[in-house]
């Protein structure tokens, strides 16, 4: 990858040494004082790449709890990491907490994040290890779904699998989410690949699915009654649409069972590092695991057994977000979307 | 060309001094010589009119002497203030210059009233020097008979009034020179006669100074006092109309002010007042040696049409005139005139006669004729 | 003008220093806004460590896909060019020269496609064309059925080559128009009454004598046609992708958006060739419209005579407003149809219409805060950002020579790069110390500013080609300093052309989402980041909700504009010549 060096240099030419040093694990703090001192911050900011509505639902509720105002940067994964990234750079952190679909920063910039221990968050003690990094934590996995017209596709008798979906008889009625606008459709592609082949693939081309730019706009295609199925998609861009009544489902599609995995960290740089540090032990908490799943449409996964109204997937396999230049080009072009 | 003093009349001051001047533009690679170590006086209520064709540099000269470009070598002061000076490293920009211009295309401005054009330059000034701005703008109008348009926008006038309310808007502001380049042209001849004519008058109104560019030589001979007439960046000829048009130092100040016979010839003899030229059909004397005529010198010999006569072959004459027989190749009748081309040995001459449209029957085409050329008319012209 | 580099005599008076010194900061603020962002991302994208990394150029040009794009792109743009540059002109004809126009309001007609951001104006075209769920898809295919013809209807689809070049023609008109229009409005139309005297016919006096007379304007048309058709992302990534048809724009965006990292090095490179293929452009355009004397605004009298079509008058009245009645109003009846709708659907029920959506914008504050503080800022960057063009285009004239080419070429860089990209060159150069501009509404002004000054300056450049030179000369020999110059005589003269640039950037502004989603934030929110929401989370029909909401500012904003800033050269609107 010769993007890497450019990227690096943009990302970390003003990094300064200070920020390493309080990268160091923190030392633990008595439930009472945290509080006080979150309280007397009285402020949070998440950058988030959710939907509004479900950070907008989670703020209220850490609102609603500790009194502490949360406001939030909602923007898609990349523009809300070089944003995070030039004011890490800059010395003007503004951001308190990020939650996006990828793992790469973090892994590149470890002294950006705060280290994830059960001293600095004692809720993480709950948490499953497994989804525990050095510097995040996996916060949901949530599965692929498709949309899917309920005038054209009666409830019941829509495709439940990957199988399902390249039926001829959905010839023309599909609408494919361009799986290279994002690095989670390349993983998704990626996953289908590994468990069905690439002929399974080029079953998916067979049938001629007309492509659509993004999730959102393929869930509006899907209301408007344009096609009947819009796959691979998340809850999110349908659920707007769904409140309104519009004739949408969504279905989480399976065999495999293929996950996008969102992680979620506080900044070490924080305005506000008490209310983040909180937050983070709180959303680890029940009551946070019950405020991110209040809107239904998110799978966290420290609720496989669906205890406090997640989606429970049971040991979800996320999809890889790093994949090489060639694979990429490949499992395009088994897909039937490879130039000339 | 040498420094000139007005030839008019003697100037109490001068209006514009020129010294040295000269502007070569380069584009390209290239170098085009604008104007080339020009001198040139204005007095104090002289208008001189630059004459040439286009290129010549006339335009140059005037847009150095507004300001407008910036030459490379030279002195140019107006009202005895040093406006432009090479040496000195010195240029005022046009605005401080106090001048009034006639820009060919009237360059009035088309989003203001004529009201708002004329009283621009007064506006510009000091607010002491302005006085009574609407008095002023309404006396210039009326003066040019365009009193009453104050409200209305150049676009609708028609073009003669356009041309009057920019002569008001250079006037206004009585400045030390009023600049003009060639404001006559856009509009028909008809009207071109009356402005002149208005401008003549307004010249012995208000003795303003004046730089007046043209390529018409008609309009050049009725407005100047002193005349330039201008070729590659020089002044060819610098004196009355008069003295230009009855005196050309050079075949090309003769082709360009009016009509001219002219013939290749050599000097075969030159006395104190009388010199000799040859050409293909006889040798004629001339009038009025120069100490730069040598014996041996080309050049040629020239005469104005009008100062030619024609009479039948061997017809006597009052003066004893140089003659020479030809034959008449083609009569055109124009009116005012009668123009004669005569067929002569190895070469051709033109006669304007005035009286044959009267008097006499106009010769035939065909017929022999004797062609007298008036004394003292005949020309010696360098190469 | 004064021309020192010759002479080697400057002209110096204090007072004319202290305007040098004006425009020199003034270049130089505009300068700094544009190239220390540039430094900032060449630097890091293609000199890391200071050393120039080939292998990334390799990688950026060596792309197959890349070529698809480019060829689809270049396709495009000429296509776009050659079908937006004549209707334009002829509307613009039309209205601003011919009896076929009716009053102020027709005057305004051409531009309504330019009052919706392109995704809003997209959007509008799927709700009315989409072959199974737009408005006119049953309609259609009832037609075709009645009249016994099978068609599939997704060979109608607005999703295809056709649809992609429609929707580009749709948006580069009216920008071909509103800078021919200020041409035609200024032009001295004794030219074409020459013309017609000698016998020429009305189209033939158009091809030959009007449009020649403001070539300035029509090489400048072409160029932003083709840098809009470099630059579109929303139309490609709604009806292309579809279509399966990638462009540059989309292309780039995915370099950008799909995956982290993301790939700035190559879309710097990327850029760097578009600047050099839109420099070249610039200077090509430069060349053609003076080449050859175009007709100015002379001094001379200008008439507001008006061409007498004859017969051809309603005809070419019944073309323009079927055009925009095709073209403009359809798909904003649709817009507004689903903005009216709980979501988009292609059936429409009565009782199910509410303006609930646009409700939802008023109650909630920040979007109110977005659309309020995005107009004043659109306002305020507009105004600035054409005013400042307007200057240094007057400038680049007076200086002349090599300096203007500069000046010309160095203002149009921001073109080729796209936003996104440059908003993070401001945020780096701008947004920390020592300027701490980060969140602030000056940031988002100074990213506006640099990206839209090609824009603005090919608009004033058009403009001021117009202004003979010796109106300008005028006011100097009559005494005014180059201040007032400026202020009575060039400003006035060139204000048609700025409003027109001023109507133009305003909406591009009010509609931009990329810089938006970089610099915005809830201290500062914009249309743009509501925009981007709603695009990522919203329905379509709040997004129509709010597209109709900002068709409605810049509605007003830009007729405000265009009526205010047309020539006024007479004191009653026609005159019969005496």
């Amino acid at each position: 990858m010769t993007i890497r060096p450019a990227l690096k240099a943009l990302l970390s030419a003003t990094l300064v040494a200070g920020f390493a040093t309080a990268a160091a694990a923190q030392a633990p703090i008595s439930r009472d004082a945290l509080v006080k001192a979150a309280k007397a911050e009285g402020k949070l900011m998440l950058y988030s790449s959710s939907g509004e509505t479900q950070s907008k639902t989670i703020l209220s509720a850490f609102e609603a709890e500790f009194g502490i105002q949360g406001s939030h940067l909602r923007l898609t994964t990349i523009p809300l990491i070089q944003r995070m990234s030039a004011e890490i750079e800059g010395k003007d952190v503004q951001a308190d907490i990020i939650s996006v679909s990828t793992t790469v920063p973090f892994i590149d910039h470890p002294d950006w994040f705060v280290k994830m221990t059960k001293d600095y968050a004692p809720s993480l003690a709950n948490w499953p290890g497994r989804w525990v990094s050095a510097n995040y934590i996996s916060w949901t996995a949530d599965n692929f779904y498709m949309a899917y017209n309920t005038d054209q596709i009666p409830v019941g008798q829509h495709p439940k699998t990957y199988a399902d979906l390249v039926d001829p008889k959905w010839k023309g009625k599909i609408l494919l989410t361009d799986p290279r606008v994002a690095d989670n459709y390349f993983g998704w592609l990626d996953g289908l690949e590994k468990a069905k082949g690439a002929d399974f693939l080029r079953k998916i081309a067979s049938l001629n699915a007309t492509l659509t730019a993004s999730g959102a706009s393929g869930a509006q295609m899907i209301g408007a009654g344009a096609f009947a199925i819009n796959f691979p998609t998340f809850p999110d861009f349908s659920a707007a649409l769904i409140e309104k009544k519009a004739p949408v489902a969504v279905f989480a599609i399976t065999e495999p069972t293929l996950v996008s995995e969102r992680v979620i960290t506080a900044l070490t740089g924080a305005p506000h590092p008490n209310a983040a540090r909180l937050f983070i032990d709180w959303i680890v908490s029940e009551n946070g695991i019950k405020a991110a799943c209040k809107n239904g449409t998110v799978a966290v996964v420290a609720d496989p057994d669906r205890k406090y109204g997640c989606i429970g997937l049971k040991d979800p396999q996320p999809v890889s977000y790093i994949l090489t230049e060639e694979r990429k080009k490949q499992l395009v072009r088994d897909l039937g979307l490879s130039a000339n | 060309m040498t420094n000139s003093s007005n030839a008019a009349g003697a100037p109490k001051r001068t209006a514009v001094q020129i010294r040295g001047l000269r502007k070569v533009y380069r584009t390209r690679g290239r170098s085009v010589v604008g104007v080339d170590h020009v001198d040139l006086d204005v007095g104090a209520g002289e208008l001189v009119v630059l004459l040439g064709p286009s290129g010549c540099g006339k335009t140059t000269l005037l847009r150095s002497v507004a300001g407008l470009e910036t030459p490379d070598l030279g002195e140019i002061s107006i009202d005895g203030k040093l406006v432009f000076s090479s040496s000195q490293k010195k240029a005022l920009p046009p605005e401080d210059r106090h001048l009034g211009m006639m820009f060919q295309s009237y360059a009035l401005w088309p989003h203001m009233t004529v009201f708002q054009n004329v009283s621009y330059p007064l506006t510009s000034l000091e607010p002491s020097a302005r006085g009574d701005i609407k008095a002023r703008v309404h006396d210039v109008l009326t003066k040019l008979g365009v009193a009453g348009f104050e409200e209305r926008f150049p676009s609708e006038l028609s073009g003669g009034q356009q041309q009057r309310v920019a002569l008001a808007r250079a006037l206004i502001g009585k400045p030390s020179v009023i600049l003009f380049d060639e404001p006559l042209s856009n509009v028909d001849a008809k009207v071109r006669r009356r402005l002149r004519q208005q401008l003549r008058d307004l010249k012995q109104e208000t003795k303003f100074s004046g730089i007046y560019v043209t390529h018409d030589q008609e309009e050049a001979m009725e407005l100047a006092d002193t005349l330039a007439v201008m070729d590659a960046g020089n002044i060819r000829q610098l004196g009355t109309g008069r003295e230009v048009y009855e005196r050309p130092n050079s075949l090309y100040v003769a082709g360009f002010v009016g009509e001219v016979n002219f013939w290749p010839a050599e000097l075969v003899g030159v006395g104190p007042h009388v010199a000799h030229a040859r050409t293909d059909f006889g040798t004629f004397e001339i009038i009025g040696a120069t100490a730069s005529m040598q014996v041996g010198q080309k050049g040629h010999l020239a005469i104005r049409p009008e100062r030619v006569n024609i009479g039948a072959p061997g017809a006597p004459v009052a003066d004893p005139a140089p003659r020479v027989r030809g034959k008449v190749r083609e009569v055109v009748f124009l009116g005012a005139r009668c123009e004669v081309r005569i067929e002569l040995p190895g070469a051709e001459v033109m006669a304007w006669l005035f009286e044959a449209v009267s008097h006499r029957s106009p010769p035939v085409a065909g017929g022999a004729v004797d062609v007298i050329f008036e004394p003292g008319s005949l020309q010696w012209l360098p190469a | 003008m004064t021309d020192a580099a010759v002479s080697g005599v400057k002209v110096e008076t204090p007072r004319y220093r202290a305007v040098s010194i004006i425009v020199v900061l003034l270049a130089l603020f505009v300068f700094a806004a544009i190239f220390f962002p540039l430094g900032v991302i060449l630097q890091r994208a293609l000199l890391p460590n200071w050393k120039p990394d080939f292998a990334l150029w390799a990688t950026t040009l060596a792309q197959p896909e890349l070529l698809t794009a480019v060829r689809n792109t270049l396709i495009i743009a000429f296509v776009n060019t050659v079908i937006s540059v004549p209707l334009g002109i002829f509307f613009a004809w039309l209205v601003e020269r011919t009896d076929a126009r009716w009053g102020a309001l027709s005057r305004l007609l051409p531009v309504i496609p330019l009052l919706l951001p392109p995704v809003a104006m997209t959007i509008g075209w799927l709700f009315l064309a989409d072959p199974r769920a737009g408005f006119l898809a049953a309609p259609m295919q009832g037609f075709f059925r009645s009249i016994g013809l099978s068609i599939d209807p997704s060979s109608l689809a607005v999703q295809s080559w056709g649809g992609l070049i429609l929707l580009y023609v749709l948006f580069s008109v009216p920008h071909v128009y509103v800078v021919a229009a200020a041409a035609f409005g200024s032009l001295d139309p004794s030219l074409e009454e020459a013309a017609r005297i000698f016998g020429k016919g009305r189209l033939k006096c158009f091809l030959s004598i009007s449009v020649p007379a403001i070539r300035h304007a029509v090489g400048s048309s072409a160029l932003l046609t083709i840098i809009s058709s470099f630059g579109l992302y929303s139309i490609p990534a709604l009806l292309g992708t579809a279509a399966r048809i990638d462009v540059l724009s989309v292309y780039i965006y995915r370099l950008l958006h799909a995956t982290y990292p993301p790939k700035i090095g190559q879309a710097v490179v990327l850029g760097v060739v578009m600047i050099f293929v839109i420099g070249l452009l610039w200077l090509a355009q430069r060349r053609i419209a003076s080449s050859t004397g175009h007709a100015q605004i002379g001094g001379m009298g200008i008439r507001p005579n008006l061409i007498s079509l004859g017969g051809w008058r309603w005809p070419a009245r019944i073309l323009l407003l079927l055009y925009v009645l095709l073209t403009s109003v359809l798909p904003l009846v649709a817009l507004f149809i689903v903005s009216l709708q709980p979501f988009w659907r292609s059936t429409i029920v009565f009782d199910q219409l509410s303006f609930a959506n646009f409700f939802e914008f008023w109650s909630d504050r920040q979007s109110r805060a977005a659309i309020v503080n995005s107009a004043w800022l659109a306002v305020l960057t507009t105004t600035v950002v054409v005013l400042i063009a307007g200057i240094l285009s007057i400038v680049g004239k007076n200086v002349g020579g090599a300096r203007e080419k500069w000046l010309g070429v160095l203002t149009k860089v921001p073109s080729a790069i796209p936003h996104i990209v440059f908003a993070v060159g401001v945020l780096v150069a701008f947004g920390f110390a020592p300027f701490f501009l980060n969140g602030t509404w000056l940031i988002i002004f100074i990213c506006y500013l640099a990206v839209y000054i090609p824009q603005a300056s090919i608009a004033a450049e058009s403009a001021v080609q117009q202004v003979g030179n010796q109106l300008v000369e005028a006011s100097r020999i009559f005494g005014a300093r180059p201040g007032r110059t400026f202020w009575t005589v060039q400003l006035p003269l060139i204000l048609p052309g700025l409003a027109a640039g001023w109507a133009l950037i305003f909406t591009l502004v009010v509609g931009e989402l990329n810089a938006a989603a970089i610099l915005a934030g809830p201290r500062n929110p914009v249309i743009g980041y509501l925009i981007l929401a709603l695009f990522d989370n919203g329905t379509y029909s709040q997004l129509a909700a709010l597209g109709s909401i900002i068709g409605l500012v810049s509605g007003v904003t830009v007729s405000i504009a265009l009526i205010l800033g047309r020539p006024r050269f007479s004191s009653k609107a026609v005159r019969a010549d005496d």
